[in-house]
């Protein structure tokens, strides 16, 4: 009888350490190199943005865009998130499996055993090592950009942005011996969990253009952008053998002790995010220029992190030369109801989003394409459909425009994994 | 005078057309390079042989499979399965796979201390590279594999005299019954090992060595198992197993620590007890099971 018991809490443990996995999935963050905030338009355009950049979210990209702007301007995101594919999926799914979960705990351990919960349990760790389970959210964004005097023929602009930024990861990558059976394999597997909260990111830019009017230069912009980053990081690894004790691992992985013992407040969830992560700051400045050839075709140079350091590393330098055009402005057919752009990069380093992490060994590894087409672009109300390449995988990305208000999702892909999208802007 | 900006223009255009079309490109190709340490490699192979030889001599357990797990007794196999001298041969060759799974990590188990009948043993300190659960799996597995040899000796060369076959019920944790054919109520000690031919005395010599770790003679006559192969005995692979996975898990160590308690007393404990009443002399056990025999 005893045995029994044993055996049904054996069982309980290791569906509570997937549960928690489960969980874990959604909570964890990570730590990597510069994690630019990356616009809906952007995305849609496989960063193929350095040339294209003409409005405020021009800052991680190429500073030389905010020249563009010729009247105040501010822009907030109040959301933007970015979920993986299977994290999503998984979320989709996490709540059948818990009130399958929540059924079975009131069984006895031969209805248990027997039950295609296993099964499913089994199949669903095994299935999480082949997954990306990442996710970022920006919630609350803030950028200004305010034309100065001009200076001998240089139109000056100065900006500044504030943000937040959480990003989230977590791996499960085969270790130990290659058993047969999908428990016995897992159980040794190790769960990589990387966690990146920026709690406060400043920038401040400044971006010149200049009407040079020569036959190839009709005008130049340049850029350069400072960018303070104050982040917490966490970076853990642990087995399922490790979640098989709840208690212990808790105590060994998480501390969620608060000064009043209790979380019910910001300042309780603060406390414990303080004593997860440590905290991590940095700076690092990007330049770029912008030439408009003529008046459908610009190209772009851009040295992202050009000085950097975090912490006791660096942001690694991405440099990408870019171009864009416009097709139906070069064909003469410019119209009020659609407004057709193309762009094209070519980014060498790597360095955002940790991108230098992967071989980077495939001449699509390093190339961007997107094109954009806006219905009704001098409308205040506008549609704008997208389609890129980025590092060779699919993203794309819808946004509508009401006046002040843009909505948009869409599609990203990267070397790592794709992401489904979405996110609220506006802009003034 | 805008040749080369339409050019470029048009260049770009295609070179979209043809990025999306070439788009696309295989993730497998950018997950870094994973060097496999060779010793892994090695174990991998060897554990896969083990996995092979079980699968072929019908012991394998599908830990995937919750409804084997939850009745392990039903899928045990039977004694006359075991009797099959090719199925003892492939699970000696599972054993001694798992073996070179350790040999492949230069892992190193504790020695296992006997002691003459009653003082405790030391247990020695061991080093490992084998992760916590990856070792205690395969000592489970050992104990598992060793304690079938153990039954595989015995009902090879039973004949008349004993067999092992399965009990009744499983209601006292015990999977196999020993069954002498003899009524030695009344028989002298000496008079029951007569009965017992050379071979049977062998294979139980052995059986007891290999599944209890202790030495037992009879009539001088000693256990001749081989040393490589069973390197230690099922009751000790069994207590390795629950003290590694006591490291992770109290609750998956009751678990275990009741199977291993079941085997002592069952099984160990009542095998020895019944071997010094047909006239075995028992020279000296594990410190666990003189704790037990002394409790008696």
């Amino acid at each position: 009888m005893h045995r029994k018991t044993s055996s049904a809490s054996t069982v309980r443990a290791l569906l509570v350490g997937c549960i928690v996995a489960s969980a874990l999935a959604m909570t964890a963050t990570a730590d990597e190199p510069l994690r630019p905030f990356r616009s809906m338009r952007a995305m849609g355009l496989g960063n193929a943005y350095e040339a294209v950049a003409d409005d405020l979210f021009s800052f991680d990209y190429n500073p030389a865009g905010l020249a563009s702007i010729d009247e105040f301007t501010l822009a907030i995101v109040p959301a933007q998130i970015r979920l993986s594919e299977d994290l999503a999926d998984e979320l989709e799914n996490l709540q059948d499996l818990l009130d399958e979960i929540n059924e079975l705990s009131n069984e006895d351990q031969a209805t248990i055993l027997a039950s295609d919960a296993i099964d499913d349990v089994v199949a669903r760790v095994d299935e999480l090592r082949r997954q990306k389970l990442k996710g970022s959210a920006t919630l609350g964004l803030a950028r200004a950009a305010m034309p100065l005097p001009e200076i001998a023929g240089f139109r000056l602009v100065g900006a500044a942005s504030v943000s937040n930024q959480m990003v989230t990861g977590i791996s499960l990558d085969r270790a130990g011996l290659p058993w047969s059976s999908v428990v016995l394999d897992v159980l040794d597997d190790e769960f990589t969990l990387d966690a990146s909260l920026e709690v406060f990111t400043m920038q401040f830019a400044a971006a010149a253009e200049k009407d040079l009017s020569t036959p190839f230069v009709e005008r130049i912009r340049a850029g350069a952008n400072l960018r303070l980053v104050n982040r917490r990081i966490k970076h853990d690894f642990f087995t399922l053998t490790d979640m098989l004790d709840p208690d212990k691992f808790k105590d060994e992985h998480f501390d969620t002790t608060t000064d009043d013992g209790d979380v019910d407040s910001f300042g309780d969830v603060w406390d414990i995010i303080e004593n997860n992560t440590e905290s991590e700051t940095g700076q690092g400045v990007d330049v770029g220029v912008q030439i408009d050839h003529t008046d459908y075709l610009t190209t772009a140079l851009v040295v992202r992190s050009l000085v950097s350091d975090i912490g006791d590393d660096t942001f690694p330098t991405t440099t990408t030369i870019s171009a864009a055009a416009k097709p139906l402005t070069f064909l003469d057919q410019e119209n009020s109801l659609v407004d057709l752009t193309v762009a094209a990069g070519y980014s060498d380093g790597a360095g955002d989003d940790a991108q230098d992490a992967f071989l980077n060994d495939s001449i699509t590894d390093n190339i961007h394409l997107g094109v954009e087409a806006i219905l009704f672009p001098d409308s205040p109300i506008n549609v704008a459909v997208r389609v890129g390449d980025n590092q060779g995988f699919l993203s794309y990305s819808a946004e509508v425009k009401l006046a002040f208000l843009r909505a948009g999702v869409g599609w990203y892909g990267d070397l790592e994994t794709d992401y489904r999208t979405a996110g609220l802007s506006l802009v003034f | 005078m805008n040749v080369i900006p339409r050019l470029t223009a048009i260049g770009l255009a295609l070179g979209l057309v043809v990025g999306s079309l070439v788009g696309c490109a295989d993730r497998v190709d950018e997950d870094d390079e994973v060097d496999i340490p060779p010793q892994l490699v090695a174990a991998g192979a060897s554990l896969a042989e083990a996995e092979r030889l079980m699968e072929l001599a019908g012991v394998a357990i599908d830990f995937d499979d919750a409804s084997q797990l939850e009745n392990l007794e039903g899928n045990l196999p039977a004694p006359s399965t075991l009797a099959d001298p090719e199925v003892q041969e492939n699970i000696e060759g599972a054993i001694g796979s798992f073996n070179e799974v350790f040999d492949a990590f230069g892992t190193s188990l504790p020695s296992e201390e006997l002691v003459a009948y009653g003082a405790p043993a030391q247990v020695g300190d061991s080093a490992l590279s084998l992760s916590t659960s990856d070792e205690s799996m395969i000592l489970v597995y050992l104990a598992y594999l060793t304690s079938l040899d153990a039954v595989s000796m015995l009902t090879q060369v039973g004949g008349d005299l004993f067999q092992v076959e399965f009990p009744a019920n499983y209601d006292t944790g015990e999977v196999y019954d020993f069954a002498l054919n003899l009524d030695v109520t009344n028989m002298d000690p000496d008079e029951v090992l007569d009965r017992f031919s050379d071979g049977q005395r062998q294979a139980v010599l052995n059986a007891v060595q290999i599944l209890t770790g202790g030495v037992v003679s009879a009539a001088g006559q000693r256990a001749n198992v081989d040393p490589d192969l069973h390197r230690r005995s099922a009751l000790f692979y069994l207590n390795l197993a629950a003290e590694r996975i006591a490291e992770n898990s109290a609750e998956v160590e009751d678990a275990i620590a009741e199977l291993r308690d079941t085997v002592n007393e069952q099984l160990s404990l009542e095998i020895l007890r019944d071997l010094e009443g047909w006239g075995f002399t028992i020279e000296s056990l594990p410190a666990d099971l003189v704790t037990l025999v002394d409790g008696e």
